[in-house]
């Protein structure tokens, strides 16, 4: 696995647990300990987008610009297999 | 509003052309149990849902399921980006390739084109909900027949991540479902529509 392919996996990761734990609120949205765990995983795709998009480009159009260019458009997009 | 995430819910990276597999997995995207039909059934519904915990758990699965498109496009886009004319002959892909070439279109394993007659809108709360458990566990058995006929695992994680997700919208909808009887006038548990009738 490539260092770009990992970075990408702790996006997909954390971010799938956000997603996953967003459907379990929705139907139990007062539990405490779903909120905690949504508040922490949160924290860590968060981190994990900015790492990723430090070093490989755009994840969504509010980071579009790095080193002045918009590089939302000129990045690889995710149906692709990066060599 | 919708704004796009530039990556993939689950990775797919698939070392080598199979159009054999692509004729089959693409019913996942635009056949009766497919990816597109959910995302257009739920994201439909929601708007005669009276209730903001269900139009939510419409809402944010609907999304999933347009995520769920990609994933099932980027895997036939894989599977047929370097596949060769002969590949194509041989395993009965020309049908698809003389309309399409490399492309995706979204339509069943047999070729059908993609049709909003497979799904429902029908603005009873019970229904609706009734047809999304069962669009779950439709969409589960053309995962788990996918499985019995593919052998590169490749192709087989992803797809294995996408019939986990049929089970735990299940468990939602399960749930989403329990809410609503809660507010159901138990008097005429049936007759009585809330996202339409009075009281």
């Amino acid at each position: 696995m490539t260092d770009r392919e990992k970075m990408m996996k702790q996006v997909q990761m954390y971010h799938f647990a956000m997603v996953d734990a967003s459907l379990f609120l929705d139907t139990h949205p007062t539990d405490k300990e779903a909120l905690k765990y949504f508040g922490r995983i949160k924290e860590m795709s968060d981190k994990a987008h900015q790492d990723y998009q430090k070093k490989y480009g755009s994840l969504n159009i509010k980071n579009g610009e790095r080193d002045g260019k918009w590089e939302w458009a000129t990045s690889a997009f995710p149906w692709e297999v990066q060599e | 509003m919708f704004s796009y995430q530039k990556h993939l819910q689950y990775p797919v990276k698939i070392a080598n052309p199979s159009p054999a597999l692509a004729k089959i997995i693409i019913t996942q995207l635009g056949g009766p149990h497919g990816e597109k039909g959910a995302a257009t059934r739920y994201l439909s519904q929601r708007f005669s849902m009276p209730y903001n915990e269900v139009k939510a758990i419409l809402t944010d699965i609907g999304t999933e399921e347009l995520g769920h498109e990609e994933m099932i496009s980027t895997i036939v886009h894989q599977l047929t980006k370097n596949m060769s004319i002969d590949q194509i002959k041989a395993e009965g892909y020309d049908a698809y390739f003389v309309d399409h070439t490399a492309g995706i279109y979204p339509q069943s394993a047999s070729g059908s084109a993609f049709s909003a007659e497979t799904l429902s809108s029908s603005g009873d709360v019970l229904a609706d909900l009734h047809e999304d458990l069962a669009a779950e566990q439709k969409a589960r058995l053309s995962y788990d027949n996918l499985l019995r006929l593919i052998d590169d695992n490749d192709v087989r994680d992803p797809i294995k991540f996408l019939r986990e997700r049929e089970i735990i919208h299940y468990q939602r909808f399960g749930e989403a479902m329990r809410k609503v009887q809660e507010q159901l006038d138990s008097k005429n548990f049936y007759a009585f529509n809330p996202a339409f009738d009075r009281k």
